[in-house]
């Protein structure tokens, strides 16, 4: 047995398609693909395939990840030319390598992810709004979303950010906790503020940029 | 109005709606075309419930393989959707491109079932286009097909022209046609098609009434009459349609392919058993490889063989055989719809269960054996007993029974044996099945009631109402075995609405705009339909339910006395009478019916592997 862990990217019209839906996706396009892929026993055969966390629809993605059980070995530079060959549009193969069977699953090592934000430039000077929302990530610490109140703790939650003007838009970067016990969205953070600027929801484009764990002490990019 | 759509502000609507991935129309297999001339197919229904349709499929490829066109699908938007383009006056639009509909040359409608009548109607102002026919004097051509045209009436004030048959080759002659008169007033574009044979211009066709009572039909121009249906000779001369893969779940989400067309049994009851006649069956070993081949290229998990009535396939064991010796070491699953449980045999089922033991379904249609021999689904309980018996034995748990209520002449023993039947079923079972499987035993019941249908021997019938169905359905539930029984009723008043339709005129067209301007939007789905609004739009448009519930008389026209399906009139005047004489009918494999179809050119065609 070998485990194959694909990184992909997710844009244009595929940014709708779930991590429920793309579970189906992914097991064609490997089937259209040729994989040897193993399959779980008993009354549904199912590949087995194990997602890293999920990007919300909507949502671009430069960092989708999935590790894929084969029975045989498949060079990774075939594998990622099948994968070209084989993704529905808006899917793109980033990368495949091969990984320990024994490795820890993909949901539970990822600690964090990383999000652009794109907002359209404001009515208001940039300077004040770039403060403004600067302001508001800087002291923002719950957040009440449809009936339930989350709390952000700046440190294990949301460590860092960044907010400046990029090509005619603003762009905002987030590291935000992408955990099992807590995960933290880019939109619930910022709705609060965009409802207050009365900024559309819509008029915003997100794009998932990396996810991290932890290894050594340290925040590591996963590749 | 735009004439043209971003693509922003179509991202931002499919975003904001409640489940975007419907709107894609980027599935695995596609067709990205330029050419001179447009054709959306839409199915006036959502994204999930069309996506499979197999006719749409099968002129989806047809259309795009002709270098002159190119062919783009669409679907109903969600209501949540509809509300954001009515409000905002923005265009409803096709799903490979994002073209607003107006922009195609021609807007293809397949009609499957008549609660998707009301939403041609929203689509249209949605396109937006005026609803009447006669009201478009620009814009493309609105045409329908399927199952819905063997009565296009009720729709017939609303849709340009009407394909009566299959698709395949008559499709081809409009667009063919069209493409050269293209730029000239749309009368004289229409009364050209009109001498195409298959083809309906109702705006050609005059019904000449005395207030209900139908007296004949005169041709007003280019109208043939009859319209003569249109059917293929032999389908092996049509490749399988290669299917879409979808991104999102659908309905049916499968590699559906068509093993047969046409039935040769001739149920009384069923619509399908009479419209596709004759029965035509594909060559196995072809249908193998081009199976094969799908399945390597679309890389479903599971193959469906469709058809109306599998397992009279000549070869259908064999096919089978061979069908999962290559599908089951890939772990691709197979199901067989449509089984008959007299011809379903052990080694068929244990075939199957090979990879993926999804449930049996099975149609029974009438409890008691004098009621399925009036309907001619002559099915004898032992037959019956003895297949569920090798089902049960082979570990299959899941059992799936369609019965129906109101067949004229039902009684009260009818309905109470339906009941006795499953617990029979129950019974055997219990006493049957493996004993690790025995818990899991489970038998879903599901009671539709009966509605005559145009072209079928009980097109004739009288039918019952809402709430005599209501009181059958209660009859067979109050004397059901509790436990380890599912029934599903299909909700009477709905019944209601579909006799309306498939049995109407011209004068249900006023009725579907009623219901249109009051809102009624996917009426076929339980949670959307509204009983009220129908009730409502009957009375606005001065038509009564009893008119379409009476038995008609044999020597009355009927509003569909104009089509010409091939089986005479006097073949279902027969069957009608031998309903009631309780005399079955052999299929027609075994001695010919004389129903008038096979003329030479056509005939039915067996595997001969």
């Amino acid at each position: 047995m070998f485990r194959l862990r694909i990184k992909y990217e997710k844009k244009e019209w595929a940014k709708f398609v779930s991590q429920l839906e793309m579970v189906k996706v992914l097991e064609r396009t490997l089937r259209r693909a040729e994989f040897p892929l193993a399959f779980t026993e008993g009354f549904s055969l199912r590949p087995k395939l194990s997602f890293g966390p999920p990007t919300p629809v909507g949502f671009e993605s430069e960092t989708e990840f999935v590790d894929v059980i084969l029975v045989n070995y498949l060079p990774e530079v075939v594998a990622m030319r099948r994968l070209e060959n084989f993704f529905p549009e808006g899917f793109k193969p980033l990368s495949t390598r091969y990984v320990s069977l024994e490795e820890v699953s993909l949901v539970k090592r990822v600690s964090f992810s990383e999000y652009e934000v794109f907002l359209p430039l404001p009515r208001v000077r940039s300077s004040v709004f770039l403060e403004k929302i600067k302001s508001y990530l800087e002291t923002v610490s719950e957040i009440s979303h449809r009936g339930r109140l989350i709390k952000i703790n700046r440190e294990t939650d949301f460590p860092e950010f960044s907010v400046f003007l990029s090509e005619g838009k603003i762009l905002l970067r987030l590291i935000l906790a992408t955990r099992g016990d807590k995960t933290v969205r880019p939109d619930i953070l910022i709705l609060p503020f965009l409802e207050q600027e009365e900024i559309p929801f819509s008029s915003l484009r997100f794009l998932r940029k990396a996810l991290f764990f932890w290894g050594n002490g340290q925040l590591k990019k996963l590749i | 109005m735009r004439s043209t759509l971003s693509l922003e502000l179509v991202e931002k609507l499919i975003l904001e709606s409640e489940k975007p991935s419907r709107y894609l129309g980027t599935e695995w297999g596609v067709a990205h075309k330029k050419a001179s001339f447009s054709l959306a197919l839409i199915y006036p229904d959502l994204y999930e419930i069309g996506f499979s349709n197999l006719g749409i499929i099968i002129l989806y490829r047809l259309v795009n393989s002709l270098p002159k066109w190119k062919c783009e699908r669409s679907y109903l938007p969600a209501p949540d959707l509809i509300a954001k383009l009515k409000s905002n006056q923005i265009p409803w639009w096709s799903w490979e491109t994002k073209t607003p509909l107006k922009n195609f040359d021609l807007l293809g409608f397949t009609l499957q079932t008549e609660y998707n009548y009301p939403d041609v109607l929203t689509i249209l102002s949605l396109v937006p286009l005026p609803l009447k026919a006669e009201e478009r004097k620009n814009g493309p051509l609105v045409i329908a097909g399927g199952p819905g045209a063997y009565n296009p009436e009720p729709l017939s004030s609303y849709i340009d022209l009407f394909v009566v048959g299959e698709g395949e080759e008559v499709l081809l002659d409009i667009l063919e046609a069209y493409a050269e008169v293209k730029g000239l007033s749309k009368e004289k574009i229409l009364s050209g098609l009109a001498g195409i044979e298959g083809v309906y211009v109702p705006l050609l066709l005059r019904v000449k009434r005395k207030a209900q009572k139908i007296l004949g039909f005169e041709s007003v121009g280019n109208q043939k009459l009859p319209v003569k249906r249109r059917v293929i000779a032999d389908l092996n001369s049509y490749p399988l349609a290669h299917p879409l893969v979808p991104l999102a779940q659908v309905a049916q989400d499968r590699c559906s392919l068509e093993l047969m067309r046409g039935c040769a049994r001739g149920c009384r009851f069923c619509q399908a058993g009479q419209i596709y006649r004759p029965l035509r069956e594909r060559e196995a070993k072809s249908f193998l490889s081009q199976a094969k081949k799908i399945l390597n290229q679309t890389g479903y998990e599971e193959i469906s063989l469709v058809s109306l009535s599998t397992s009279d396939y000549s070869s259908l064991a064999s096919l089978t055989r061979e069908l999962v010796s290559w599908t089951a070491p890939r772990r691709i699953s197979l199901s067989l719809p449509s089984l008959r449980l007299d011809s379903f045999s052990l080694e068929l089922a244990e075939l199957i269960a090979r990879t993926k033991k999804t449930g049996l379904t099975f149609a029974l249609e009438a409890g008691s054996e004098s009621l399925r021999r009036r309907i001619n689904k002559g099915l004898a309980e032992k037959d019956f007993f003895e297949a569920m018996e090798k089902a049960f034995k082979a570990g299959w748990q899941k059992i799936k029974l369609y019965f129906m209520v109101g067949l004229p002449g039902e009684s009260e023993e009818d309905l109470k044996s339906i009941s006795r039947l499953c617990s029979e079923v129950l019974n055997l079972g219990l006493k049957t099945l493996p004993q690790a499987l025995r818990n899991r035993l489970q038998l879903n019941l599901t009671l539709s009631v009966f509605v005559p249908k145009p072209f079928t021997p009980l097109q004739w019938a009288e039918s019952i109402t809402a709430q005599e169905a209501e009181e059958r359905i209660a009859i067979v539930k109050r004397s059901l075995r509790r436990g380890r029984v599912r029934v599903r009723a299909h909700d009477p008043s709905m019944s209601v609405v579909e006799l309306i339709l498939a049995r109407g005129g011209r004068e249900v067209g006023s009725l579907l705009s009623e219901v249109h301007r009051l809102g009624g939007v996917l009426q076929g789905w339980q949670e959307h339909f509204s009983f009220s609004l129908w009730k409502e739009g009957l009375q606005k448009a001065g038509l009564q339910f009893e008119n379409y519930q009476q038995r008609i008389e044999v020597s009355d026209l009927l509003p569909w006395d104009f089509i010409d399906i091939g089986v005479r009139k006097d073949f279902l005047v027969r069957e009608w009478q031998r309903y009631f004489d309780a005399q079955p009918t052999p299929d027609c494999l075994k001695i010919c019916t004389r129903c008038g179809v096979c003329d030479g050119k056509l005939r039915v065609i067996r595997n001969n592997v």
